[in-house]
């Protein structure tokens, strides 16, 4: 019960935040050099459609009034339609089409520097200062040091073109269609109109760009892994288990990894903001033709309702995916109550 | 006297001390051997443990009492190798059982570990699993150490479940065949018979289940009344004293021959203390388990212990039993220690101190560690090391003021400015 109460808490602290990003936005896009109603309407028109689009757009009225007409059209779901893309295709559409495959490579790259990161820095933690630390430790700096998008053109080059093993742009096989859209999320939708295939060939396709952006938040959990772990095995706990006679093996996985998670997952829960940055980079790189490409666009023809669609959207996501941490923390750790 | 007279009693005396050296020897339990454990600093290398020797009979307690950091829990850690790295037990040997544990494997150490030889620590909050459920701590011993009767229990109780399914089916069968000739009073009954019996079927025990079903006997044993419901708690939502009972249970439940407590009352108020104190006590008896108990409070010492090995700087000083230790103590160490315990009877005297404070183990004072804090100090103590002397029946002690071999040296001047700056630093 105190769980549920708990999740409507956090979010009512949530209107706060969101309000707060979609006023900078706003204030942003307002500031932004350049004209919607021109890129709509390309390089011919009349005074007339000039100033028949400017007041079907809403952009004639005072700033402040379309700051509020802003804000409630938001929050009752009508976003309009794009000025500049597929023009006259309604925002909510278009973002959503584009944002899954953004958010597809996110979550599957934070799935496993989650996996990879927890796992080599417990072995790091366990083989401290030996060969294997210095090694996963040495990776991981590099990893992080690396620019995403650079680290995307190297694997393209090598394991595309010099190594061909795996496609090196866009999503899909030419030739290969679509699934019936139903929830946008294409392995989701592969699923239900039963086309397996088409699952295979997608995560084919994304074997190198979710590779190249898990290497962003691998460094960090490996790191945050082995540090408590580290401070973890000294605990008096651990030693009560060796007292008792445990393996090593189980005084790690039994007794100190859970104890150790808790600082991992909300550094997961933090790099994912991170890496939906880093997603529209590589998504670019391999022309997933994502959010990212999208939004290039809608900056360049200062579409205002694409822009503060998509920063809305990703917003919403970083914000659940933190809310999850943080209900993560209540399984592993029972001194914690909501 | 003549030569072989002489011989004669020699003999005597030889043969004497081989039968009670026999006779010990049965009864011994553990023997620790010039025991040393380092630590490897960068500053340099701490000789927190540095030739220690005592030992330990079957159903004795014995205490091991000294100033923190003098090397107490670095004992009893090498005794259970447990000592981590940057430490290491670079000598000596510590035979249980005469098996010397030193020498055994990993793998072999580990099943004496929880098994026969375990330990409770002094803060019971952050000695317990934050995140593993109380109950689950206490059965994981037994998964560990008594697998093989928490499967014979399991055998029987199969058997018993086994009988009882057999009749039910009986029980159906009959039903089944004579289902025409039964009247409807006589289905109803046989219906309700069925039920009854598949009520009593036990759902099949499991190794889990039958190790929670011990660990809650076991704190029933610690005196904690609700063990039941306890078992699903985690140790936060547990008080001191009852942490406490719980690492008292983990400690007990394979019925140990020596268990090690490491300041066992240090984190618990005053009440919970006597408390603790008197279930170790009892515990003590009921399982006949022999203890070493590690302490800086005297007062536990005199309550609980047979004998006292009293520990300065990584060596131990003075070993007797608790009785000749308290009433006549006479290294000059026990002696600042006891003179520092409150009494009431002295109401007005002055509480003795021990000037000074305890010296750094990197570099530690030469020959008696004791001599700059020493008020008995001789002019011998900072060149020789005393040696390790059995001056009466079970009374050893290492102090050059007992040693006949350094009678005549003469007795150190302090100088005035000296003892001052010591009181300072």
């Amino acid at each position: 019960m105190s769980l549920i109460k708990y999740i409507v808490r956090r979010f009512i602290a949530l209107l706060p935040v969101l309000f707060g990003v979609l006023t900078l936005t706003f204030v942003l896009s307002r500031f932004m050099p350049g004209d919607p109603v021109l890129a709509f309407l390309g390089d011919r028109f009349t005074t007339e459609q000039y100033n028949f689009q400017l007041h079907r757009l809403g952009l004639d009225k005072p700033i402040i009034e379309q700051y509020f007409i802003y804000l409630g059209d938001l929050f009752t779901g009508q976003w309009g339609v794009s000025v500049s893309i597929n023009k006259g295709q309604p925002v909510w559409d278009l973002v959503l089409d584009r944002f899954t495959r953004t958010f597809d490579i996110a979550i599957m790259a934070i799935i496993i520097s989650a996996i990879v990161g927890i796992k080599t820095g417990i072995i790091s933690a366990t083989n401290r200062n030996k060969p294997k630390d210095t090694i996963f430790r040495g990776m991981a700096l590099v990893g992080v040091a690396i620019p995403v998008f650079w680290m995307g053109m190297i694997l393209r080059l090598v394991f595309s073109y010099y190594i061909p093993l795996f496609p090196g742009l866009n999503y899909k096989s030419p030739g290969i269609g679509d699934p019936p859209i139903i929830t946008n999320f294409r392995v989701i939708d592969s699923i239900l109109s039963g086309q397996i295939y088409l699952i295979i060939d997608y995560l084919y396709h994304l074997i190198l760009p979710v590779f190249c952006l898990s290497f962003i938040s691998l460094a960090s959990v490996v790191r945050q892994t082995r540090s408590s772990m580290l401070e973890v095995l000294e605990q008096d706990y651990v030693r009560t288990a060796r007292a008792k006679g445990c393996k090593e093996e189980d005084v790690i996985n039994i007794h100190a990894r859970k104890n150790a998670m808790i600082p991992v997952v909300t550094v997961i829960g933090m790099s994912f903001g991170g890496l939906l940055g880093g997603a529209i980079l590589t998504e670019t790189t391999f022309n997933l033709n994502g959010v990212g490409a999208l939004v290039m666009i809608a900056i360049r023809n200062t579409d205002y309702w694409v822009l503060n669609a998509v920063v809305f959207v990703i917003t919403l996501t970083f914000v659940m995916v933190n809310l999850g941490a943080d209900l993560i923390y209540g399984l592993i750790d029972p001194r914690i109550r909501y | 006297m003549t030569l072989t007279e002489k011989k004669e009693i020699i003999e005597e005396n030889r043969k004497n001390q081989m039968k009670s050296a026999i006779k010990e020897d049965s009864n011994l339990l553990l023997q620790v051997k010039n025991l040393k454990t380092y630590f490897y600093t960068e500053e340099g290398i701490v000789k927190a443990v540095d030739g220690v020797s005592f030992n330990i009979f079957k159903n004795e307690v014995l205490g091991l009492v000294g100033e923190t950091g003098c090397g107490k829990s670095v004992t009893a850690l090498s005794i259970l190798r447990l000592v981590r790295s940057p430490g290491e037990i670079i000598e000596g040997s510590i035979e249980f059982n005469n098996v010397n544990l030193l020498e055994l494997s990993e793998e072999e150490m580990r099943s004496h570990r929880g098994n026969d030889i375990t330990m409770i620590f002094q803060d019971p909050l952050n000695s317990l699993n934050p995140v593993i459920l109380a109950g689950d701590q206490v059965a994981e011993v037994f998964l560990l150490h008594q697998e093989e009767e928490l499967n014979k229990i399991i055998d029987v109780r199969l058997l018993e479940r086994d009988k009882l399914v057999q009749e039910l089916k009986e029980l159906k069968k009959e039903f089944k065949e004579n289902k025409e000739q039964l009247s409807e009073t006589e289905k109803e009954e046989f219906k309700v018979k069925i039920k009854d019996l598949k009520k009593k079927i036990p759902k099949a025990p499991n190794l889990k289940d039958v190790a929670l079903e011990k660990a809650e006997q076991i704190i029933k044993e610690v005196g904690i009344a609700d063990a039941k419901q306890i078992l699903k708690r985690y140790p936060h939502e547990l008080s001191g004293g009852m942490r406490q009972r719980i690492m008292i249970a983990m400690g007990l439940s394979c019925t140990p021959l020596l268990l090690i407590a490491d300041e066992p009352t240090t984190a618990l108020d005053v009440t919970i203390q006597a408390q603790i104190l008197d279930l170790m006590k009892n515990l003590q008896k009921k399982f006949d388990t022999s203890i070493l108990m590690i302490t800086h409070d005297l007062g536990i010492i005199a309550e609980l212990c047979d004998r006292v090995a009293v520990m300065y700087s990584g060596n131990i000083v003075e070993y007797a039993t608790a009785e000749d230790l308290f009433k006549n103590p006479r290294h000059p160490y026990t002696q600042g220690l006891i003179g520092a315990i409150p009494s009431v009877e002295k109401k007005d005297t002055k509480l003795t101190v021990i000037r000074g404070m305890v010296p750094n183990l990197i570099y530690p004072p030469s020959g008696c560690r004791f001599h700059p804090r020493c008020t008995e100090r001789l002019e011998i103590c900072d060149k020789i090391k005393p040696r390790f002397l059995e001056i009466n029946d079970r009374y050893f002690i290492a102090c050059h003021l007992f040693d006949p071999e350094y009678k005549e040296s003469p007795k150190y001047q302090w100088d005035e400015t000296e003892s001052e700056e010591s009181y300072k630093v």
